[in-house]
């Protein structure tokens, strides 16, 4: 198949802003999306290939569609293939159009370049109705119009000369669940009755699904990543699209939306661009910038440490007591920055198998558990920070009733030989942010005098103080009133959000894996099946606007 | 739009009170105006008997009040009084004098808001372009126009011999078809029109500049390239027609400042419009004149104004309607 658009190492230079040289080509007739957040690029690149940068932008590289190179072409030749080879539609918002030109006046100038005025109202008939508008609406002035239907006109005249590839800015945004599914039919039909090849612009997930067939993800004016867009999708493999699809709330409906942490300082444009906000970079992040590389088929991605890199791994572990097998052949995976559940009916073994991937029961057979790629040494790991922590399902046992809070959340910063007087404030710290006092008075309160959801706060911070790479909780709400667990929830949900720790979950309680989770599996005596929660939960919200 | 004509009424009556009291506070009355009137010669001594039957004849020495009311009651009929200087109906005169004037006024505003929006509209093109008009204009506009009306007689008009120096016509002037009278008339009025139209220009092109400039940087510019319109017809269609209502504000808005103008320039040109009538008639201390002249312009640009309001409410209804 003929590529209509090819993009070779395009760049955009602004006084504040640059694109990356980028490439990516596209055939005709496909629908290829690029998403990002808003200042990620993507109404830059959508500009640069359809020339209209503003004077002082500098674009470097080439952009050959249809086979013509346009960048370096004058004006007056790209004239004659804007709309006729390539038109871009701006997102809706009746501000693109003239206030003065009524819509037919608008049409008229498009179809004078190709038609006689007389055979123009036919085809102006036709093109409002292929869009969903009515033949009426042509004498409206564009001041008229509501923004769906100045986002369907600007495709109409988008399309009015039908050329080879549409260029769609932001074309859902602001638009309601009805329209939006509308708004998907119509590009497809076409895309599949008139050829047209789309490149959609958006930072919605969901119509990204919908439509596209491939998908880019721009960050900072970089490919982050590039692939068939499911796969993307179900498994992203950068740290920024998994960010981006965990902040989409069409992609998750039942679950508790997170936007990417903010960065805390501004880029300073040579080391990787999303390392600020990323949860597993390393100093080299900051230094080096990552380049575009294949991984898999049809698969691109760009990051130092080869995309999400995998914290916890364990391969084929069985456990049994005696003779009797509890569970057999699990394997195990969990990335850097996500959470995982673990759900399954009690006694099936999950505490057990929580137990052995925190390091303190060594009575397994199997390929071992690799930490970080190595070989996991517990007693090392529990004792460093970065390392493992687990909060226990009873925190009532948990924790010595006669120590007072101090003693109980200090204690492992003084088995690990943290600096005596660094100890207090950062206990002081860490109660503040599980949301304790962290008062004199508290301080020195035992253990025993405190209510369920303050001891089970105290082991969480407990936990907290050695800063741990994973967090394993085993049933962390199970002893909580409704109102308890839901603020224990949300806050370490929020903890995990800002500091980027991984956490694994062990629960009964699926609704509450559904709410948090980026993975969940189900957990049987014969090993770990994942659930997606796109197979279980669905909502049929398009029909509350029909 | 009720509020608005109840507005301009008040101000009307305002300016009435004010152009009846603000003579008569002057210095000096029509008999007697030796005290301002420095080495000019004076017309004829007046006996006192003459002066006070003089000032009953014209009804000065009435109490202020009664003076007014009287004013008022005759101006509704019609009535404009005599002039005490030229001795005729204050309102022939004007209606005499008042074309020139606004002859010159119109043209200078029309040709001004002509070549200011094209002048704006070509600069957009061009940043160098812009920079330099910009520069010029910003010098030039801000020279009154009497000033440049004295340098253009100076400089230009007393080297050339084909340019009058004065008046609106030739003096005494046989024509032998209407179309010489015309060439006549407008060299005449070249050199007011010029000395207007440099200083007026510039703020018809400042309008005109940032209207333009505001409707460049909308989202429907960045469209209508990408529809692969020609050059000419989006800045024509799309930046001049959208641009242009602000412009034509402006026109009624100058109105104000250009009567003021013409009147100063018709006396350097020694023009026979207003201008001239009202600097007689205050050396004179002709009060019905003064009052008169006075009424006349403030009407103008009152209604003007008023114009220039009712165009800019459609305006700002259009762009609160989007």
């Amino acid at each position: 198949m003929k590529d209509i658009l090819k993009v070779n190492s395009l760049s955009v230079a602004y006084s504040d802003f640059e694109l990356h040289p980028l490439s990516f080509s596209m055939q005709e007739g496909e629908i290829l999306a690029i998403i990002g957040e808003s200042g990620s690029g993507k109404t830059t690149l959508a500009r640069a290939i359809s020339c209209l940068l503003k004077e002082d932008a500098e674009p470097g590289g080439e952009v050959i569609i249809d086979g013509a190179e346009v960048l370096s072409m004058s004006e007056s030749e790209r004239r004659k293939m804007r709309l006729t080879t390539f038109s871009i539609a701006f997102q809706n918002s009746a501000e693109w159009l003239n206030p003065t030109m009524s819509l037919r006046a608008q049409l008229n100038e498009i179809l004078d370049r190709v038609m006689k005025r007389e055979r123009q109202e036919a085809r102006m008939l036709e093109l409002m109705e292929l869009v969903g508008l009515s033949g009426d609406d042509l004498s409206r002035y564009p001041k008229e119009l509501s923004g769906g239907m100045a986002q369907k006109f600007l495709l109409a005249g988008a399309i009015a000369l039908e050329p080879k590839l549409v260029i769609l800015d932001e074309p859902t945004s602001s638009m309601d669940v009805k329209s939006r599914r509308d708004f998907s039919e119509l590009i497809k039909k076409l895309n599949s009755e008139k050829g047209i090849a789309f490149l959609i612009i958006t930072h919605d997930l969901s119509l990204a699904a919908a439509l596209s067939k491939r998908v880019i993800v721009l960050y900072e004016g970089h490919v982050v990543e590039t692939g068939r867009t499911m796969q993307l999708l179900e498994d992203p493999r950068h740290p920024y699209t998994r960010g981006l699809i965990n902040a989409s709330m069409s992609m998750n409906l039942a679950r508790d939306i997170w936007g990417i942490r903010a960065a805390d300082s501004p880029y300073n444009r040579k080391g990787c661009p999303f390392c600020r906000r990323c949860t597993q970079s390393l100093p080299l992040c900051h230094e080096k910038a990552p380049s575009l590389e294949e991984c898999g088929e049809d698969r691109q991605i760009s990051c130092n440490r080869g995309g999400i890199v995998a914290l916890m791994e364990a391969k084929s572990l069985s456990k049994a007591y005696g003779k009797q097998a509890v569970f057999k052949g699990v394997d195990f995976l969990i990335h850097y920055g996500e959470i995982v559940s673990l759900v399954g009916k009690a006694g099936v073994g999950k505490t057990t198998l929580a137990r052995i991937l925190a390091g303190f029961d060594e009575q397994y057979t199997g390929n071992g558990i690799l930490f970080d790629s190595e070989r996991a040494d517990f007693e090392l790991l529990h004792r460093t920070k970065r390392g493992v922590q687990m909060v226990f399902q009873d925190s009532e046992s948990a924790l010595n009733p006669h120590m007072t809070v101090k003693e109980a959340v200090s204690e492992p910063l003084l088995l690990s030989k943290e600096a005596p007087d660094s100890i207090t404030p950062a206990v002081i710290k860490i109660l503040k942010e599980v949301g304790l006092p962290g008062d004199d008075v508290f301080l020195r309160k035992k253990v025993r005098a405190l209510s369920g959801g303050q001891k089970q706060r105290v082991s969480v911070a407990r936990a907290l103080t050695m800063e741990p790479a994973l967090l394993i909780a085993d049933e962390p709400t199970s002893m909580l009133d409704p109102s308890s667990s839901a603020n224990l929830i949300r806050m370490l949900k929020t903890l995990q959000n800002q500091h980027g720790f991984s956490m694994l979950i062990i629960t009964h309680d699926l609704e509450c894996a559904l709410k948090i989770s980026d993975r969940i599996y189900l957990f049987t005596e014969n090993g770990l099946k994942r659930l997606l929660p796109s197979e279980y939960v669905t909502a049929n919200l398009e029909k509350v606007f029909d | 739009m009720k509020r608005k004509i109840v507005i301009f009424l008040c101000s009307f009556i305002v300016i009435y009170v004010f152009n009846f009291s603000i003579p008569r506070l002057m210095p000096g009355d029509p008999f007697s105006y030796s005290s301002s009137v420095s080495g000019e010669d004076n017309i004829t001594d007046l006996s006192r008997e003459q002066i006070e039957y003089l000032r009953s004849y014209y009804g000065m020495d009435k109490p202020f009040f009664e003076q007014f009311t009287d004013m008022v009651s005759r101006n509704l009929r019609g009535d404009f009084g005599l002039s005490i200087h030229y001795k005729r109906a204050a309102s022939d005169i004007l209606a005499e004098r008042l074309p020139w004037t606004l002859f010159i006024m119109t043209s200078t505003l029309a040709l001004s808001l002509l070549i200011g929006s094209l002048l704006a509209l070509w600069c957009i093109r061009s940043k160098r372009a812009d920079r330099i008009v910009y520069g010029v204009a910003s010098v030039i506009s801000e020279i009154p126009p009497y000033l440049i009306a004295i340098l253009l007689l100076f400089l230009v008009a007393a080297n050339v011999r084909w340019l009058p120096l004065s008046g609106a016509e030739t003096a005494f002037g046989v024509y032998a078809t209407e179309l010489e009278w015309i060439k006549d008339v407008l060299l005449h009025a070249l050199l007011p029109m010029t000395a207007m139209c440099l200083v007026t220009i510039p703020r018809f092109y400042f309008t005109a500049r940032a209207s333009f400039l505001g409707i460049v940087e909308k989202p429907y510019i960045l469209n209508a390239k990408a529809k692969g319109l020609r050059e000419r017809r989006i800045r024509w269609r799309y930046i001049f027609f959208n641009g242009i209502t602000p412009v034509i504000a402006r026109f009624f808005l100058s109105v104000g400042s250009t009567v003021g103008g013409t009147l100063l320039i018709e006396n350097v040109f020694a023009y026979p419009g207003l201008g001239t009538v009202m600097r007689e008639a205050v050396k004179y201390r002709d009060y019905i004149m003064i009052q008169d002249v006075f009424l006349l312009s403030a009407t103008i640009v009152l209604i003007s104004m008023f114009l220039a309001d009712l165009i800019n409410g459609l305006v700002d209804k259009e762009s609160a309607d989007l």
